[in-house]
């Protein structure tokens, strides 16, 4: 079997599951609308309107989500949140994956004093205070987007370090990497070839849970001000902001809200899913 | 007393045109006992859950299963557990899953009582320790205060026989009951089990793969294929003149009549491996204190030497050391003391510190096919990847070349290149294991209990793969195995193996006819002997092995042993050349432990 058709029967079996194939829509749907929204809407995301302050939602204007305490429009504001959100999630999600994997499976791997070596190292960086490194950072550095991601990534990668690390000391115990050591396979090659593979279920889960995770701490930084400036945005920046509307007008509020419980739904389902795909049992299921 | 009927039970599930169980109609009456017989996947197992109302909601089932004038297929949940226990109590094989580990095994027994309103309180514990005693369990006051992990196998299996039992059931049904057992445990329980039941009266429904265990406990007997009924009859009658092939198939399998071992010349070839007085060692934290580790010996100084083209068995019950020894040869754990020579020269102790070239000529297969192949690994990549480690530079169709001719070595089509391993059966992913042993031609292939996980028709197509690949090239074989019957099929010389301590090592045919340790003897009266006409052997042997932190003083063996004199727990013994054996007993020379045939 070539590796097209490979990737092919990985398609059909993609295609047959539900739950993945119906998140993975939405949330392909609700990240084309946010790219897209922005070029059709003839508002801007910062332009203020005193008499339209808190519009109710109407298609005239194109005032498809009203508009907020600003008089900005909610739609435009609403797609560049979603942009920020998934930007920060997805990104910090993968640094955490790619540093976290790695040093996890070499600490697993290696066991020993290594091991003891390199995951107290990751029970030193636990202990630091999350806000405090965050705000040093945003002194030292001044505030840059860009940090945002790296503040993320750098509290998540302990996390899935930590599970990498206890999935490989069970994995390396298992009978076919004792062959592949009996064969003579190098370690970093195990690691790659053997170990890395069979790890794929457990963080693929992890990540689609990183994902909302990463948003949330995010959305907790911009509302300390340590994190999307404004009149740039994010969901959880419109969130905070809707709160204090709620009374007069919910929608600032709901349809932010809403957008976001969605998003996080959808990957929650989509960690599920894939977890089933990847398992190699799970193929003629 | 009542029958159980079963008729036309046919079980599917959802998902699949296949049925687990086709049209299987059969009885047990009264006092009887039933041997239920298949290799896995046959339905024996189903078909016991579903008598006792324990399949899953999503199964289909269709038929009846009648206990007397009741239908249980059909019964309320609450007239099922008014069976459950009290007429009809189940077995399982795995006591350690059937236990439940929070609650004390006094407890758990006598929660069977209450809930049935046989007894409470004082009484219930009375019945309970009665029962405890009445199953073997020494000190039953000790055991049934103390928790399941707190207890052997055996011992747990015989807690969990008597909590079968305790409600005096008018029908037990065992699934593999001392599968998960050592040999010689084995056959103390099953001992056990016939005189329990002659004492209450209650029937057997025995479900097992081993012919051997039936002939000796069953009256009569129903093969199962494919979840199809394919013979009944009484035992004797379809052991002297079994009808259907798979029958005889089974009774060929479990006779284990055929040799497959080459004839081996008595030369004194040049050993590919000598282990010299190596030992191995692994620590434990100590129970009792908060610092401080405690050296437990799992293999005692030994020194055997393997030849080209032999087969060396090493035999031992659980703990005997047998892996252990095996591992260090291998360098998978470290040794204690001694050396290692292969092919004339040194090996160093840990895997890390042997070269590349020399790792190729040791090879190991091991006993769980499955977990053995890396499951995300193709067929044909698992198979290359000895090649690619140590021949990067071979031309893509050279390696192609031999992926195939292994292949076809170890007789598997060449279709399954590209399947994962859960897509292949278990003789398959064992055929596999092997064609990644052997595709690097090593001098000396090790298999740790290799044929022990497979069903006793592919068991001899894999002895026989094995004795063609010896044939033809020479190979040295160091099988691992608990099952002397395999044993016998395939080895020229037997170790056997106790507690770390080398107890006999002897030609196969010697050791087998005239077995010169009491432990040794022990091991052949436990192999169950598919013969009805035979009663099962009692053998000299009691209790369990004591434990590997506190070893007896003298011989390891003495409180087991039926030949024990003073001076066996004084001394331990030589391992010393009596006659053509290597024997570690001081009784060696007088006793005769002689096999009659």
């Amino acid at each position: 079997m070539s590796a097209t058709s490979a990737l092919g029967a990985l398609g059909r079996r993609l295609a047959g599951s539900r739950v993945v194939v119906v998140s993975a829509s939405i949330l392909f749907a609700i990240a084309l609308i946010a790219l897209l929204g922005p070029l059709v809407s003839p508002h801007s995301y910062q332009a203020t309107s005193l008499d339209e302050r808190l519009a109710a939602p109407a298609l005239a204007d194109m005032r498809l989500f009203g508009t907020d305490d600003l008089g900005r429009d909610l739609f435009v504001r609403t797609t560049m949140g979603v942009q920020v959100s998934l930007l920060v999630a997805v990104v910090s999600s993968l640094v955490s994956l790619v540093i976290g994997v790695i040093y996890g499976a070499i600490a697993g791997y290696a066991g020993g004093r290594t091991d003891a070596v390199m995951m107290r190292i990751v029970d030193t960086l636990y202990a630091l205070p999350f806000i405090f490194f965050v705000i040093l950072l945003m002194v030292y550095f001044g505030r840059n987007f860009l940090l945002i991601f790296v503040a993320i990534g750098a509290i998540h990668w302990l996390d899935m370090a930590r599970i990498v690390r206890g999935q490989t000391l069970s994995l390396k115990e298992r009978e076919f990497v004792e062959a592949a050591r009996l064969i003579g396979v190098r370690p970093m090659t195990i690691i790659l070839r053997h170990i890395t593979p069979n790890l794929l279920g457990v963080v693929v889960v992890y990540v689609t849970l990183t994902v909302p995770q990463a948003m949330l701490v995010e959305s907790f930084l911009s509302f300390l001000g340590l994190g999307v400036q404004e009149p740039q945005t994010s969901l959880g920046s419109l969130v905070n902001g809707g709160v204090r509307q709620m009374e007069q007008a919910p929608w600032v509020l709901l349809i932010p809200a809403t957008i976001l419980a969605v998003i996080l739904l959808c990957f929650n389902f989509l960690g599920d899913g894939l977890r089933d795909l990847l398992d190699p049992r799970g193929a003629d299921r | 007393m009542r029958r159980l009927e079963v008729r036309e039970l046919t079980i599917g599930y959802p998902g699949s045109e296949a049925r687990v169980v086709d049209r299987l109609s059969f009885s047990v009456d009264p006092g009887e006992s039933v041997g239920l017989v298949g290799e896995s996947g046959s339905g024996k197992t189903q078909t016991a859950l579903a008598i006792m109302g324990l399949l899953p909601p999503r199964a289909r089932v269709t038929g009846s299963v009648r206990f007397g004038n009741q239908e249980l297929l059909r019964a309320e949940p609450a007239a099922l557990r008014q069976i459950r226990a009290r007429r009809i109590a189940m077995v399982f094989q795995d006591p350690r899953a059937a236990l439940n580990p929070y609650l004390r095994v006094g407890e758990q027994l006598g929660h069977i009582l209450k809930q049935h309103g046989l007894a409470t309180g004082a009484a219930a514990a009375e019945r309970v320790l009665h029962m405890l005693e009445k199953s073997g369990l020494p000190d039953p006051l000790r055991q049934a205060r103390a928790y399941p992990h707190q207890l052997s196998g055996g011992m747990r299996q015989r807690a969990m026989i008597a909590s079968a039992l305790l409600a005096e059931p008018e029908l037990l049904i065992a699934d593999e009951p001392t599968t998960a057992i050592d040999a010689t445990v084995q056959a103390q329980i099953l001992g056990m089990l016939r005189q329990l039941r002659r004492e209450t009266g209650s029937a057997l429904l025995l479900i097992t793969h081993d012919l051997g265990i039936i002939a000796g406990n069953c009256d009569r007997l129903l093969v199962v294929d494919g979840g199809r009924l394919i013979e009944a009859g009484r035992t004797a009658e379809v052991f002297a003149a079994p009808a259907a092939r798979r029958t005889r198939d089974l009774l060929d399998a479990a006779r284990g009549e055929q040799s497959f071992a080459p004839d081996m010349k008595p030369d004194e070839r040049k050993p590919v491996l000598e282990i010299e007085e190596m030992s191995v060692a692994y620590s434990e934290r100590r129970g009792d204190r908060l610092w401080g580790r405690q050296e437990v010996v799992a293999v005692q100084p030994v020194t055997l030497r393997v030849r080209p083209g032999e087969t060396l068995a090493i035999v031992g019950e659980s703990g005997s050391g047998k892996t252990s020894l095996v591992r260090a040869v291998l360098g998978l754990i470290p040794r204690r003391t001694g050396t290692l020579g292969f092919l004339g020269k040194p090996l160093g102790p840990r895997l890390s510190d042997r070269q590349r070239a020399e790792r190729r000529g040791l090879q190991l297969v091991f006993q769980d096919p499955l977990g053995s192949l890396d499951p995300a690994m193709r067929i044909r990549q698992t198979i290359e990847e000895p090649l690619r480690v140590h021949r990067p530079r071979q031309p893509a169709a050279d390696r192609a070349r031999d992926v195939h001719r292994i292949l076809e070595r170890v007789g598997l089509d060449a279709e399954l290149l590209e399947r994962l391993p859960h897509q292949l059966s278990g003789g398959q992913a064992q055929r596999v294991a092997i064609a990644r042993a052997l595709v690097l031609k090593p001098e000396v292939l090790i298999c740790d209990e290799a044929v022990a996980s497979l069903d006793s028709s592919i068991r001899q197509g894999i002895l026989q793969l094995l004795a063609e690949e010896q044939r033809r090239s020479g190979l040295a074989i160091v099988f691992i195995s608990h099952d002397l019957k395999v044993v016998r099929q395939l080895s020229h010389r037997v170790l056997v193996l106790y507690m770390g301590h080398a107890f006999e090592l002897a030609d196969a045919e010697a050791l087998f006819g005239e077995p010169r340790h009491p432990y040794t003897r022990a091991l052949i009266d436990s192999t169950p002997i598919p013969d009805p006409t035979v009663a099962p052997a009692e053998p000299a042997v009691r209790g369990e092995p004591s434990s590997m932190l506190n070893p007896p003083k003298g011989c390891v063996f003495h409180p087991r042993c039926a030949y024990a004199i003073a001076r066996c727990a004084e001394e331990i013994p030589a391992f010393e050349r009596v006659e053509r054996s290597r024997v570690a007993c001081h009784r060696a020379v007088e006793l005769d432990l002689r096999v009659e045939s």
